[in-house]
């Protein structure tokens, strides 16, 4: 009774603890309920039981969830459903016939070198996989998806491998994980949408004659003349989904990749410290690698950096059967890359056949 | 739809194999199932039918596009809440960027709502004190009290959709309610001041869901 009023918010807190059921006004469920409310609710309870006026507000907002919880239902009304349908069905046909691209899509180069390219690519990355992915039969639709994602985006790529298979145990021969490596700690944060350009440009940059070893990566480059870029609605929504983690900060909303800036190369995370994480440990890339790949390779580019404003590492690899070709892997540090399903995002950034 | 929680995640995962494996009628089947809860959200969160239906249009083409990118370690429901709820947010933080697209007071969803249950004013009227009360809170109060004081989200799943931790969607709601009652006493008082009332209401028919999780 003497204790100050405590805040709106913490008896508002209260309500979360109660039955939904109990629509709104007493007491003896509640109660119960409440019990079980964490412990530092005590002195709420305290000072509840002799003051009327913090009683009558958990009573409004026991009333006021109520109100919100018997708000009449919003079916979708039909004209956006049949909106709907058919822009999904569009989309859909436009991802499966996608040989001649989106008037207002540019980049007609990459998406013409990734269509000649990938039925190849999917079909060795299947049998490459097949090895280790034992009771996987999930591998082959991954595969025939790395086709349809290519036609239907134009440019990006996203495969993520939902199935996982054990790593192999053989431990790597020679190719020890920091040899010939670009190693380097970014900061960058990437995204679905901005992970293929902004891989060929550091690969350009970085590594030694990628120009003529990796032939297709100029143009995917966002220094090159024709960046690619999906179109607008594409882009958005996909930087979107590929950002879930900002509103978990509303201070660093700042940091949300949007459409517009998706492609700006400065940084918007503070620098993560050189080879951190778990795969910041030579061996336990070696590993990684060794798991993706089903064999040793050395990666051709590590950055320690971030995807969709998680820290993770991106692995850049050769691909074993197409030298020419590189492969980006996406690792978030809580990652294990034993686990095919813990890999968050592939892309390939094709040669230029 | 809803409450169908065990037969729905195979119908799911089948719609979604089916959609990766080119069936070009998959993914809108797949949607036609959580369509009214993704509308839901969508309307309630942003205010008005317009940016919802951009919105969701936006997020669920996304979606279909990086349908493979989907981890099974999330509920389908649950990740196509994300994209949507993200694309929502991004919405609404793009308007408190700039201010010129004004909050959008039109009553055109109210319109759209239907009104079919027993008192129709008192319910337009109280949904669209809501929905005023709602354009008053943060983004992400906004998105924490849709999804678990209107549509009636368990707190975990919300937790899933948004990303965060529980402690955090809690904290959202109850700063969230403590702000939108000032706004909304006067549905209080009336609903109060009428137990009788308050005791009858239907359960609303946005049940938790199950079968998202």
């Amino acid at each position: 009774m003497n204790t100050p009023h405590p805040e709106l918010e913490r008896l508002a807190a209260l309500v979360d603890a109660e039955p939904e059921t109990g629509a709104g006004v007493d007491t003896e469920a509640g109660n119960a309920a409440n019990a079980a409310a964490p412990p530092d609710t005590s002195d709420l309870r305290a000072h509840l039981a002799g003051c009327a006026q913090c009683a009558a507000d958990l009573a409004a907002l026991r009333a006021l969830r109520a109100t919100l919880r018997a708000l009449p239902p919003v079916p979708m009304p039909d004209d956006v459903a049949q909106r709907l349908e058919s822009a999904l069905r569009a989309a859909a046909a436009e991802g499966a016939a996608a040989v001649s691209p989106a008037p207002d899509a540019p980049a007609p180069q990459p998406v013409a070198a990734a269509v000649s390219v990938l039925p190849a690519r999917a079909a060795s990355r299947r049998g490459a996989r097949r090895g280790r992915s034992s009771g996987s039969p999930n591998f082959s639709v991954a595969a025939a998806v790395a086709v349809f994602m290519v036609l239907g985006l134009g440019v990006g790529l996203a495969v993520a491998l939902s199935h996982g298979g054990e790593a192999k145990k053989s431990t790597g021969t020679s190719a020890a994980s920091g040899v010939g490596s670009v190693v380097m700690a970014s900061g960058t944060d990437y995204t679905q949408d901005t992970i293929r350009s902004r891989v060929a440009d550091l690969v350009l940059a970085r590594v030694p004659d990628a120009h003529t070893e990796y032939k297709g990566l100029a143009p995917l480059a966002a220094g090159g003349a024709n960046a690619p870029t999906l179109a607008p609605a594409a882009s958005s929504a996909a930087a979107t989904s590929s950002a879930p983690a900002t509103s978990s900060a509303s201070d660093k909303s700042a940091a949300t990749p949007s459409p517009t800036t998706a492609s700006a190369s400065s940084p918007t995370l503070s620098k993560r410290e050189a080879f951190s994480g778990p795969l910041g440990d030579p061996a336990r890339l070696q590993a990684c690698v060794q798991a993706l790949l089903d064999q040793p390779a050395t990666p051709v580019l590590v950055d320690y950096a971030y995807y969709a404003g998680k820290p993770a590492t991106i692995i850049v690899l050769k691909d074993p059967a197409n030298p020419s070709t590189l492969d980006v892997y996406v690792e978030a540090d809580t990652a294990d890359c034993a686990k095919a399903g813990d890999v968050t995002f592939v892309a390939f950034l094709p040669n230029a056949s | 739809m809803p409450g169908d929680s065990d037969a729905s995640q195979p119908q799911d995962a089948e719609l979604l194999r089916r959609h990766l494996d080119g069936d070009p009628d998959a993914f809108g089947q797949l949607v036609r199932r959580h369509r009214d809860h993704l509308w839901a959200v969508a309307l309630r969160t942003l205010g008005n039918a317009d940016d919802a239906a951009d919105a969701l249009q936006d997020a669920l083409i996304s979606a279909m596009r990086h349908a493979a990118s989907f981890r099974g370690d999330a509920q389908l429901g649950t990740w196509l809440h994300r994209i949507v709820v993200n694309a929502c947010l991004d919405r609404l933080r793009r308007r408190v960027a700039h201010p010129t697209t004004a909050l959008p007071a039109d009553d055109h969803h109210g319109a759209a709502m239907p009104l079919a249950t027993r008192d129709e004013f008192d319910e337009r009227d109280t949904a669209a004190d809501v929905r005023a009360a709602l354009a008053t809170l943060s983004p992400e109060q906004r998105a924490a009290i849709v999804l678990v004081d209107i549509e009636g989200y368990p707190v975990e799943e919300v937790a899933a959709i948004l990303e965060v931790p529980s402690g955090t969607v809690k904290s959202r709601c109850a700063r969230g309610r403590a702000r939108l009652l000032p706004l909304l006493a006067h549905l209080r008082g009336a609903e109060s001041g009428n137990p009788a009332r308050s005791g009858g209401v239907e359960p609303p028919t946005t049940a938790p869901r199950e079968d998202l999780r």
